[in-house]
């Protein structure tokens, strides 16, 4: 027969560990000797307070951070370690356990002074192999570093090849557009020499015609003059408002259309780095296409803002991240657009999309090429007759 | 070759409405914490769970240092996760540090958001004084990364120096799930530093979006001056300040989370 045994009756203040009850409101409801006297506080001290009171300042974000979520998703946690603090603000590092129930979490905090020292040993240790390490990982990273001079070197190449394309077809394009005109105006000049007797008429007629083969002579030598010196250009790179120069682009295309009742809004325009002749040409180009394909029937709007956001400025090579502040200008429109299909053609070079309108096809080109040398993107989108470009600059092109 | 995007961030699309509510979990936790939360709201939203990589069950091998050293790192993640979902439009619900990243991404690629609910955000935990009062010091943050260096060594080999994949050691993966939701000691550092270090308070001017911003009393992680400063910051914003108390009202006050997200969805709708 079995004896019977004896069951102490254990009173939990005097268990060698400390003992937190918490609310659903993190509310402290009971607290056992030990913690009080570990902690310097008496019972009425602890109860009713937020369970934080105990914890240091790191402690508490832990808690809410990782400990609460643990013990709310899973019922429990074990192996914690913690940091309590003192009622005289001493620190108690401890180990802490926990169990859930409907109404409150129960936690059970032993202090773990000795072994603590332990553990600050061993990770001085693992920090000290660790730093070794990261040496290495300097070496790495170096080699990283070289493969990525080499991919921007194929990027470069890359670019060149396209620049030499781009120089061919200049070249034999110009030679026709240049040509042309001025084979015309020999004809003329000849007309005047050798003609007798010719009218008045005649003569005003040949003068109005050569006065716009020069003025078409005129136009793309300066077009052809500024699309080559984007990358010839020896100019400072200046902090440039946008605010001010759109305002000043908008005057200038005003001013040369002559189209009095068009309205500009701006909003929100930051400083962005840059090339100013060449920002400024660039936003003349655009507001200029607003213009010239503008909506006859209403109005000509245009909205201008930009939003600053980061990102990442590699985009060849992955896995490489380094995120810096992009300035995004939309320019939108309610002018009738294009047919979606022309997004990235009306970005090559002499490439037209209305041949009704007077152009050399030239005006995008440059924009893509000054926006890229400034390392950033164009895109256009046109949907339900509202047009907009969407021009993406790095904010300071000395970060790159 | 593309990163299955829904592998890498344990992607889970669940119910039965079309309008996209993308969740997405804060600093030291998983899409597990949204689980007493996005039921309320399956019967009209298409809801979607994911997990940062580095977090929870998502693909540590997919982690990547320099990338996720930057918010902006975790703002492609969520912008990835939309797009791989298709949650053009959506409803942002973002915790803590996510509620930053959700702005971030918002900046970015507009489109994808509609409406962004912000529990419990800080744009700037560090104080500032006197300008501005995030709630702590640097050397509060330093110590928490301390706290959460001693946490991790208790399990694992972690002795060894070397900076292991879990995909040499999958067991590891398994078995550190159950304890904590960010389960590699050198990524949840980063996510710390990332998180407390950082200073978005530039960044609010920017947010277009309609917002919500939930705001517990007695948040000692985001203090209610936090959240008056963040609504003040915010154009279209509204304030709420809730009666949950601590960090996690999702969690600890579900019900109320559910109402406050609910009359504001309501509101914005009418108007």
């Amino acid at each position: 027969m079995l004896s019977k045994t004896y069951i102490p009756s254990i009173d939990v203040d005097a268990l060698p560990c400390g003992i937190v009850s918490v609310d659903e409101n993190g509310k402290i409801n009971f607290v056992n000797n030990y913690i009080c006297h570990l902690l310097g506080y008496s019972n009425e001290e602890l109860l009713e307070k937020k369970v934080e009171l105990l914890f240091t300042i790191s402690a508490k974000i832990f808690y809410q951070t990782h400990f609460y979520p643990l013990v709310k998703l899973h019922n429990k946690a074990e192996e914690v370690f913690f940091s309590l603090m003192g009622k005289d603000g001493s620190h108690v590092p401890v180990i802490g356990y926990a169990t859930k129930t409907d109404e409150y979490i129960c936690c059970v905090f032993v202090p773990v002074r000795e072994r603590r020292k332990y553990e600050q040993e061993i990770l001085q240790s693992k920090k000290t192999a660790e730093a070794a390490i990261e040496k290495n990982e300097a070496l790495t990273q170096v080699k990283n570093e070289l493969e990525f001079q080499l991919a921007e070197s194929d990027r470069q190449l890359t670019m060149l090849r396209q620049f030499n394309e781009e120089y061919i077809e200049l070249n034999r394009i110009i030679s026709h557009d240049l040509h042309e005109p001025v084979r015309k105006l020999m004809v003329h000049i000849d007309r005047l020499f050798v003609e007798e007797n010719i009218t008045k008429e005649k003569i005003e007629s040949s003068l109005q015609k050569m006065m716009e083969f020069c003025t078409r002579l005129r136009q793309l030598t300066i077009s052809l003059q500024q699309y080559v010196s984007v990358d010839v250009l020896q100019e400072a790179m200046v902090n440039i408002d946008l605010q001010q120069v759109i305002k000043k682009c908008f005057d200038i295309v005003a001013t040369e259309d002559g189209y009095t009742g068009a309205e500009l809004r701006i909003e929100n325009l930051q400083e962005v780095e840059g090339y100013p002749s060449q920002i400024e040409r660039l936003f003349c180009e655009i507001i200029g296409n607003s213009f010239k394909f503008r909506n006859e029937d209403v109005p000509l709007k245009i909205n201008i803002r930009s939003t600053i956001f980061s990102d990442n400025i590699y985009k060849e090579i992955k896995d490489k991240y380094k995120y810096i502040d992009f300035v995004r200008i939309e320019i939108t429109d309610n002018g009738p657009g294009f047919p979606a299909e022309y997004n990235e053609y009306i970005f090559g070079l002499f490439k037209r999309v209305r041949l009704d309108k007077n152009g050399l096809g030239f005006g995008l080109a440059l924009c893509k090429r000054i926006v890229e040398r400034h390392k950033g993107s164009i895109t256009s989108k046109s949907v339900n007759g509202t047009t907009s470009f969407n021009i993406v600059l790095p904010l300071k092109q000395t970060t790159l | 070759m593309k990163p299955n995007i829904f592998e890498r961030n344990n992607i889970k699309v669940i119910g039965r409405g079309s309008t996209p509510m993308v969740f997405a979990h804060g600093f030291g936790c998983d899409q597990n914490m949204w689980r007493y939360v996005y039921p309320a709201f399956q019967n009209d939203y298409k809801i979607v769970l994911f997990d940062y990589t580095g977090s929870g069950k998502s693909d540590l091998n997919a982690y990547n240092a320099e990338r996720y050293a930057n918010l902006n790192g975790y703002a492609e993640d969520v912008l990835d996760v939309c797009k791989a979902t298709d949650s053009k439009g959506c409803i942002f619900v973002g915790h803590s540090v996510s509620a930053i990243i959700g702005l971030l991404a918002s900046v970015k690629e507009p489109e994808y958001f509609s409406k962004l609910i912000l529990i419990g955000p800080s744009p700037r935990y560090i104080n500032e004084l006197p300008e501005y009062t995030g709630g702590f010091e640097k050397k509060d943050i330093e110590e928490l990364l301390l706290t959460m260096e001693s946490n991790y060594i208790g399990w694992a080999n972690y002795l060894a120096p070397a900076i292991m994949k879990n995909g040499e050691r999958p067991e590891l993966a398994g078995e550190l799930a159950e304890s904590f939701c960010s389960t590699d000691p050198v990524i949840a550092r980063k996510f710390a530093e990332a998180t407390f270090l950082s200073d978005n308070r530039a960044d609010l001017k920017n947010v277009k979006h309609s917002s919500l911003i939930m705001q517990c009393s007695e948040d000692i992680i985001a203090p209610t001056a936090v959240g008056e400063y963040m609504g003040k910051h915010l154009a279209n914003s509204t304030l709420r300040i809730m009666k949950a108390t601590g960090h996690c009202p999702h969690m600890s006050a579900p019900e109320e989370t559910i109402q406050i997200m609910k009359e504001y969805l309501d509101n914005v709708n009418m108007n």
